[in-house]
């Protein structure tokens, strides 16, 4: 009987192991893009990772309380995003090209706002480009510039490349939060643990 | 715990496999990565009360693992098939009091995690049907040939 048990100890224990061992391997550097698309203090205690999708409903309604968060903790938490469209949705894909466009004239977050706030605009439209070229507009981004960047293959790589990213970090669902390594998935999960994460991360360290 | 002829041995230990692999598989897909993931997936299954998802999402994953390893080896093998079908009625009930009963099915159970395979909530539900079926069968016969259980009880025999 000792054996049996000590066979199934060790069954378990090596089970245990393997999952330790893979979760060790999965990758848990978020990546900070450079600058353009993250917002507060490069010395913020709390870091707020957003891997959303432009045409994801839940992402557009999740930016409330996301700017509840950022506006209750100024200067205390820094909000990165990343892109995480839904390749397969042509119109997501051309937002985040889109998207890209504008943070590489410094005009991401402005871009960002507007894409969330006309949401049900575009993304029933037949022709997405030309609500994407009018907020360019809008925002003071020269068309002719806005125009060759979106055509550029190099942008779409790179955003293709970022959606793998998060795929490889365990993401599933947009949004999800990664909020000083913590996910949040969903706007539901957003509203019931983001404020008490944020709170927890800064009372750690003695900031409130 | 285990008799017949070799086809009827090897048709019970395909059924352990499949049904223990089916598990494993679940459970590792999704213990592998973050939680909160599987824990968003169940937000979709009223049967589970809200404040009992983080408990659910961090124990359900574990039991599939272990115990869906365990009915492979064939460690346990009654009490780990008893605990693998009380898991799949427990999945069943969530499927049709939730997605099924609403109509709206999901296009993706969450049942493997996010780089598992993608399953519809039909699908699963079917699956679930049929390893509910021969799992209990599996119980009531007590056919677990080839196993670590019956290795392990011969060698400490023979001790003796």
């Amino acid at each position: 009987m000792k054996r049996y048990i000590a066979a199934g100890i060790f069954i378990t224990a090596v089970l245990i192991g393997i999952i330790f061992y893979f979760r060790s391997q999965m990758p848990s550097d978020y990546g900070i893009p450079e600058g353009l698309r993250s917002k507060g203090p490069d010395t913020a205690s709390v870091v707020i990772f957003e891997f959303s999708n432009f045409e994801c409903h839940s992402c557009a309604d999740s930016q409330l309380y996301l700017k509840e968060i950022l506006k209750k903790y100024p200067e205390k938490i820094k909000l990165v995003f990343r892109h995480y469209p839904n390749i397969p949705i042509q119109h997501s894909l051309w937002a985040h090209i889109s998207a890209e466009c504008a943070a590489r004239k410094g005009k991401f977050w402005e871009y960002h706002d507007k894409l969330f706030e006309n949401q049900k605009e575009w993304s029933v439209s037949p022709d997405p480009l030309a609500h994407f070229l009018r907020y360019a507009k809008e925002l003071g981004i020269d068309p002719k510039e806005f125009g060759d960047c979106i055509s550029d293959e190099r942008i779409l790589m790179a955003v293709k490349q970022e959606d793998r990213e998060g795929m490889n970090l365990g993401i599933k669902t947009t949004p999800t939060f990664v909020i000083n390594g913590q996910y949040v998935v969903g706007i539901e999960q957003f509203k019931q643990r983001a404020d008490k994460i944020v709170e927890l991360e800064l009372r750690k360290r003695g900031e409130i | 715990m285990s008799s017949g002829n070799p086809s009827s041995r090897l048709f019970w230990l395909a059924v352990r496999i499949f049904i223990g692999g089916v598990f494993a598989y679940a459970g590792f897909m999704k213990l592998i990565e973050p939680r909160a993931n599987f824990e968003a997936a169940l937000m979709n299954y009223p049967l589970i009360p809200s404040h009992l998802i983080p408990f659910t999402a961090g124990v359900i994953p574990w039991i599939e693992w272990i115990f869906g390893m365990f009915l492979i080896v064939g460690y346990l093998p009654v009490i780990s098939t008893l605990v693998i079908l009380v898991l799949t009625l427990g999945f069943m009930a969530a499927i049709a009091t939730g997605p099924l009963l609403t109509g709206k099915a999901m296009e993706s159970c969450g049942c493997f995690g996010t780089r598992g395979i993608k399953m519809d909530i039909r699908t699963e539900f079917l699956i679930d049907a049929v390893m509910l079926f021969f799992g209990t069968l599996m119980f009531f016969k007590k056919q677990f040939p080839w196993s670590v259980h019956r290795w392990l009880r011969k060698t400490l025999e023979k001790k003796k």
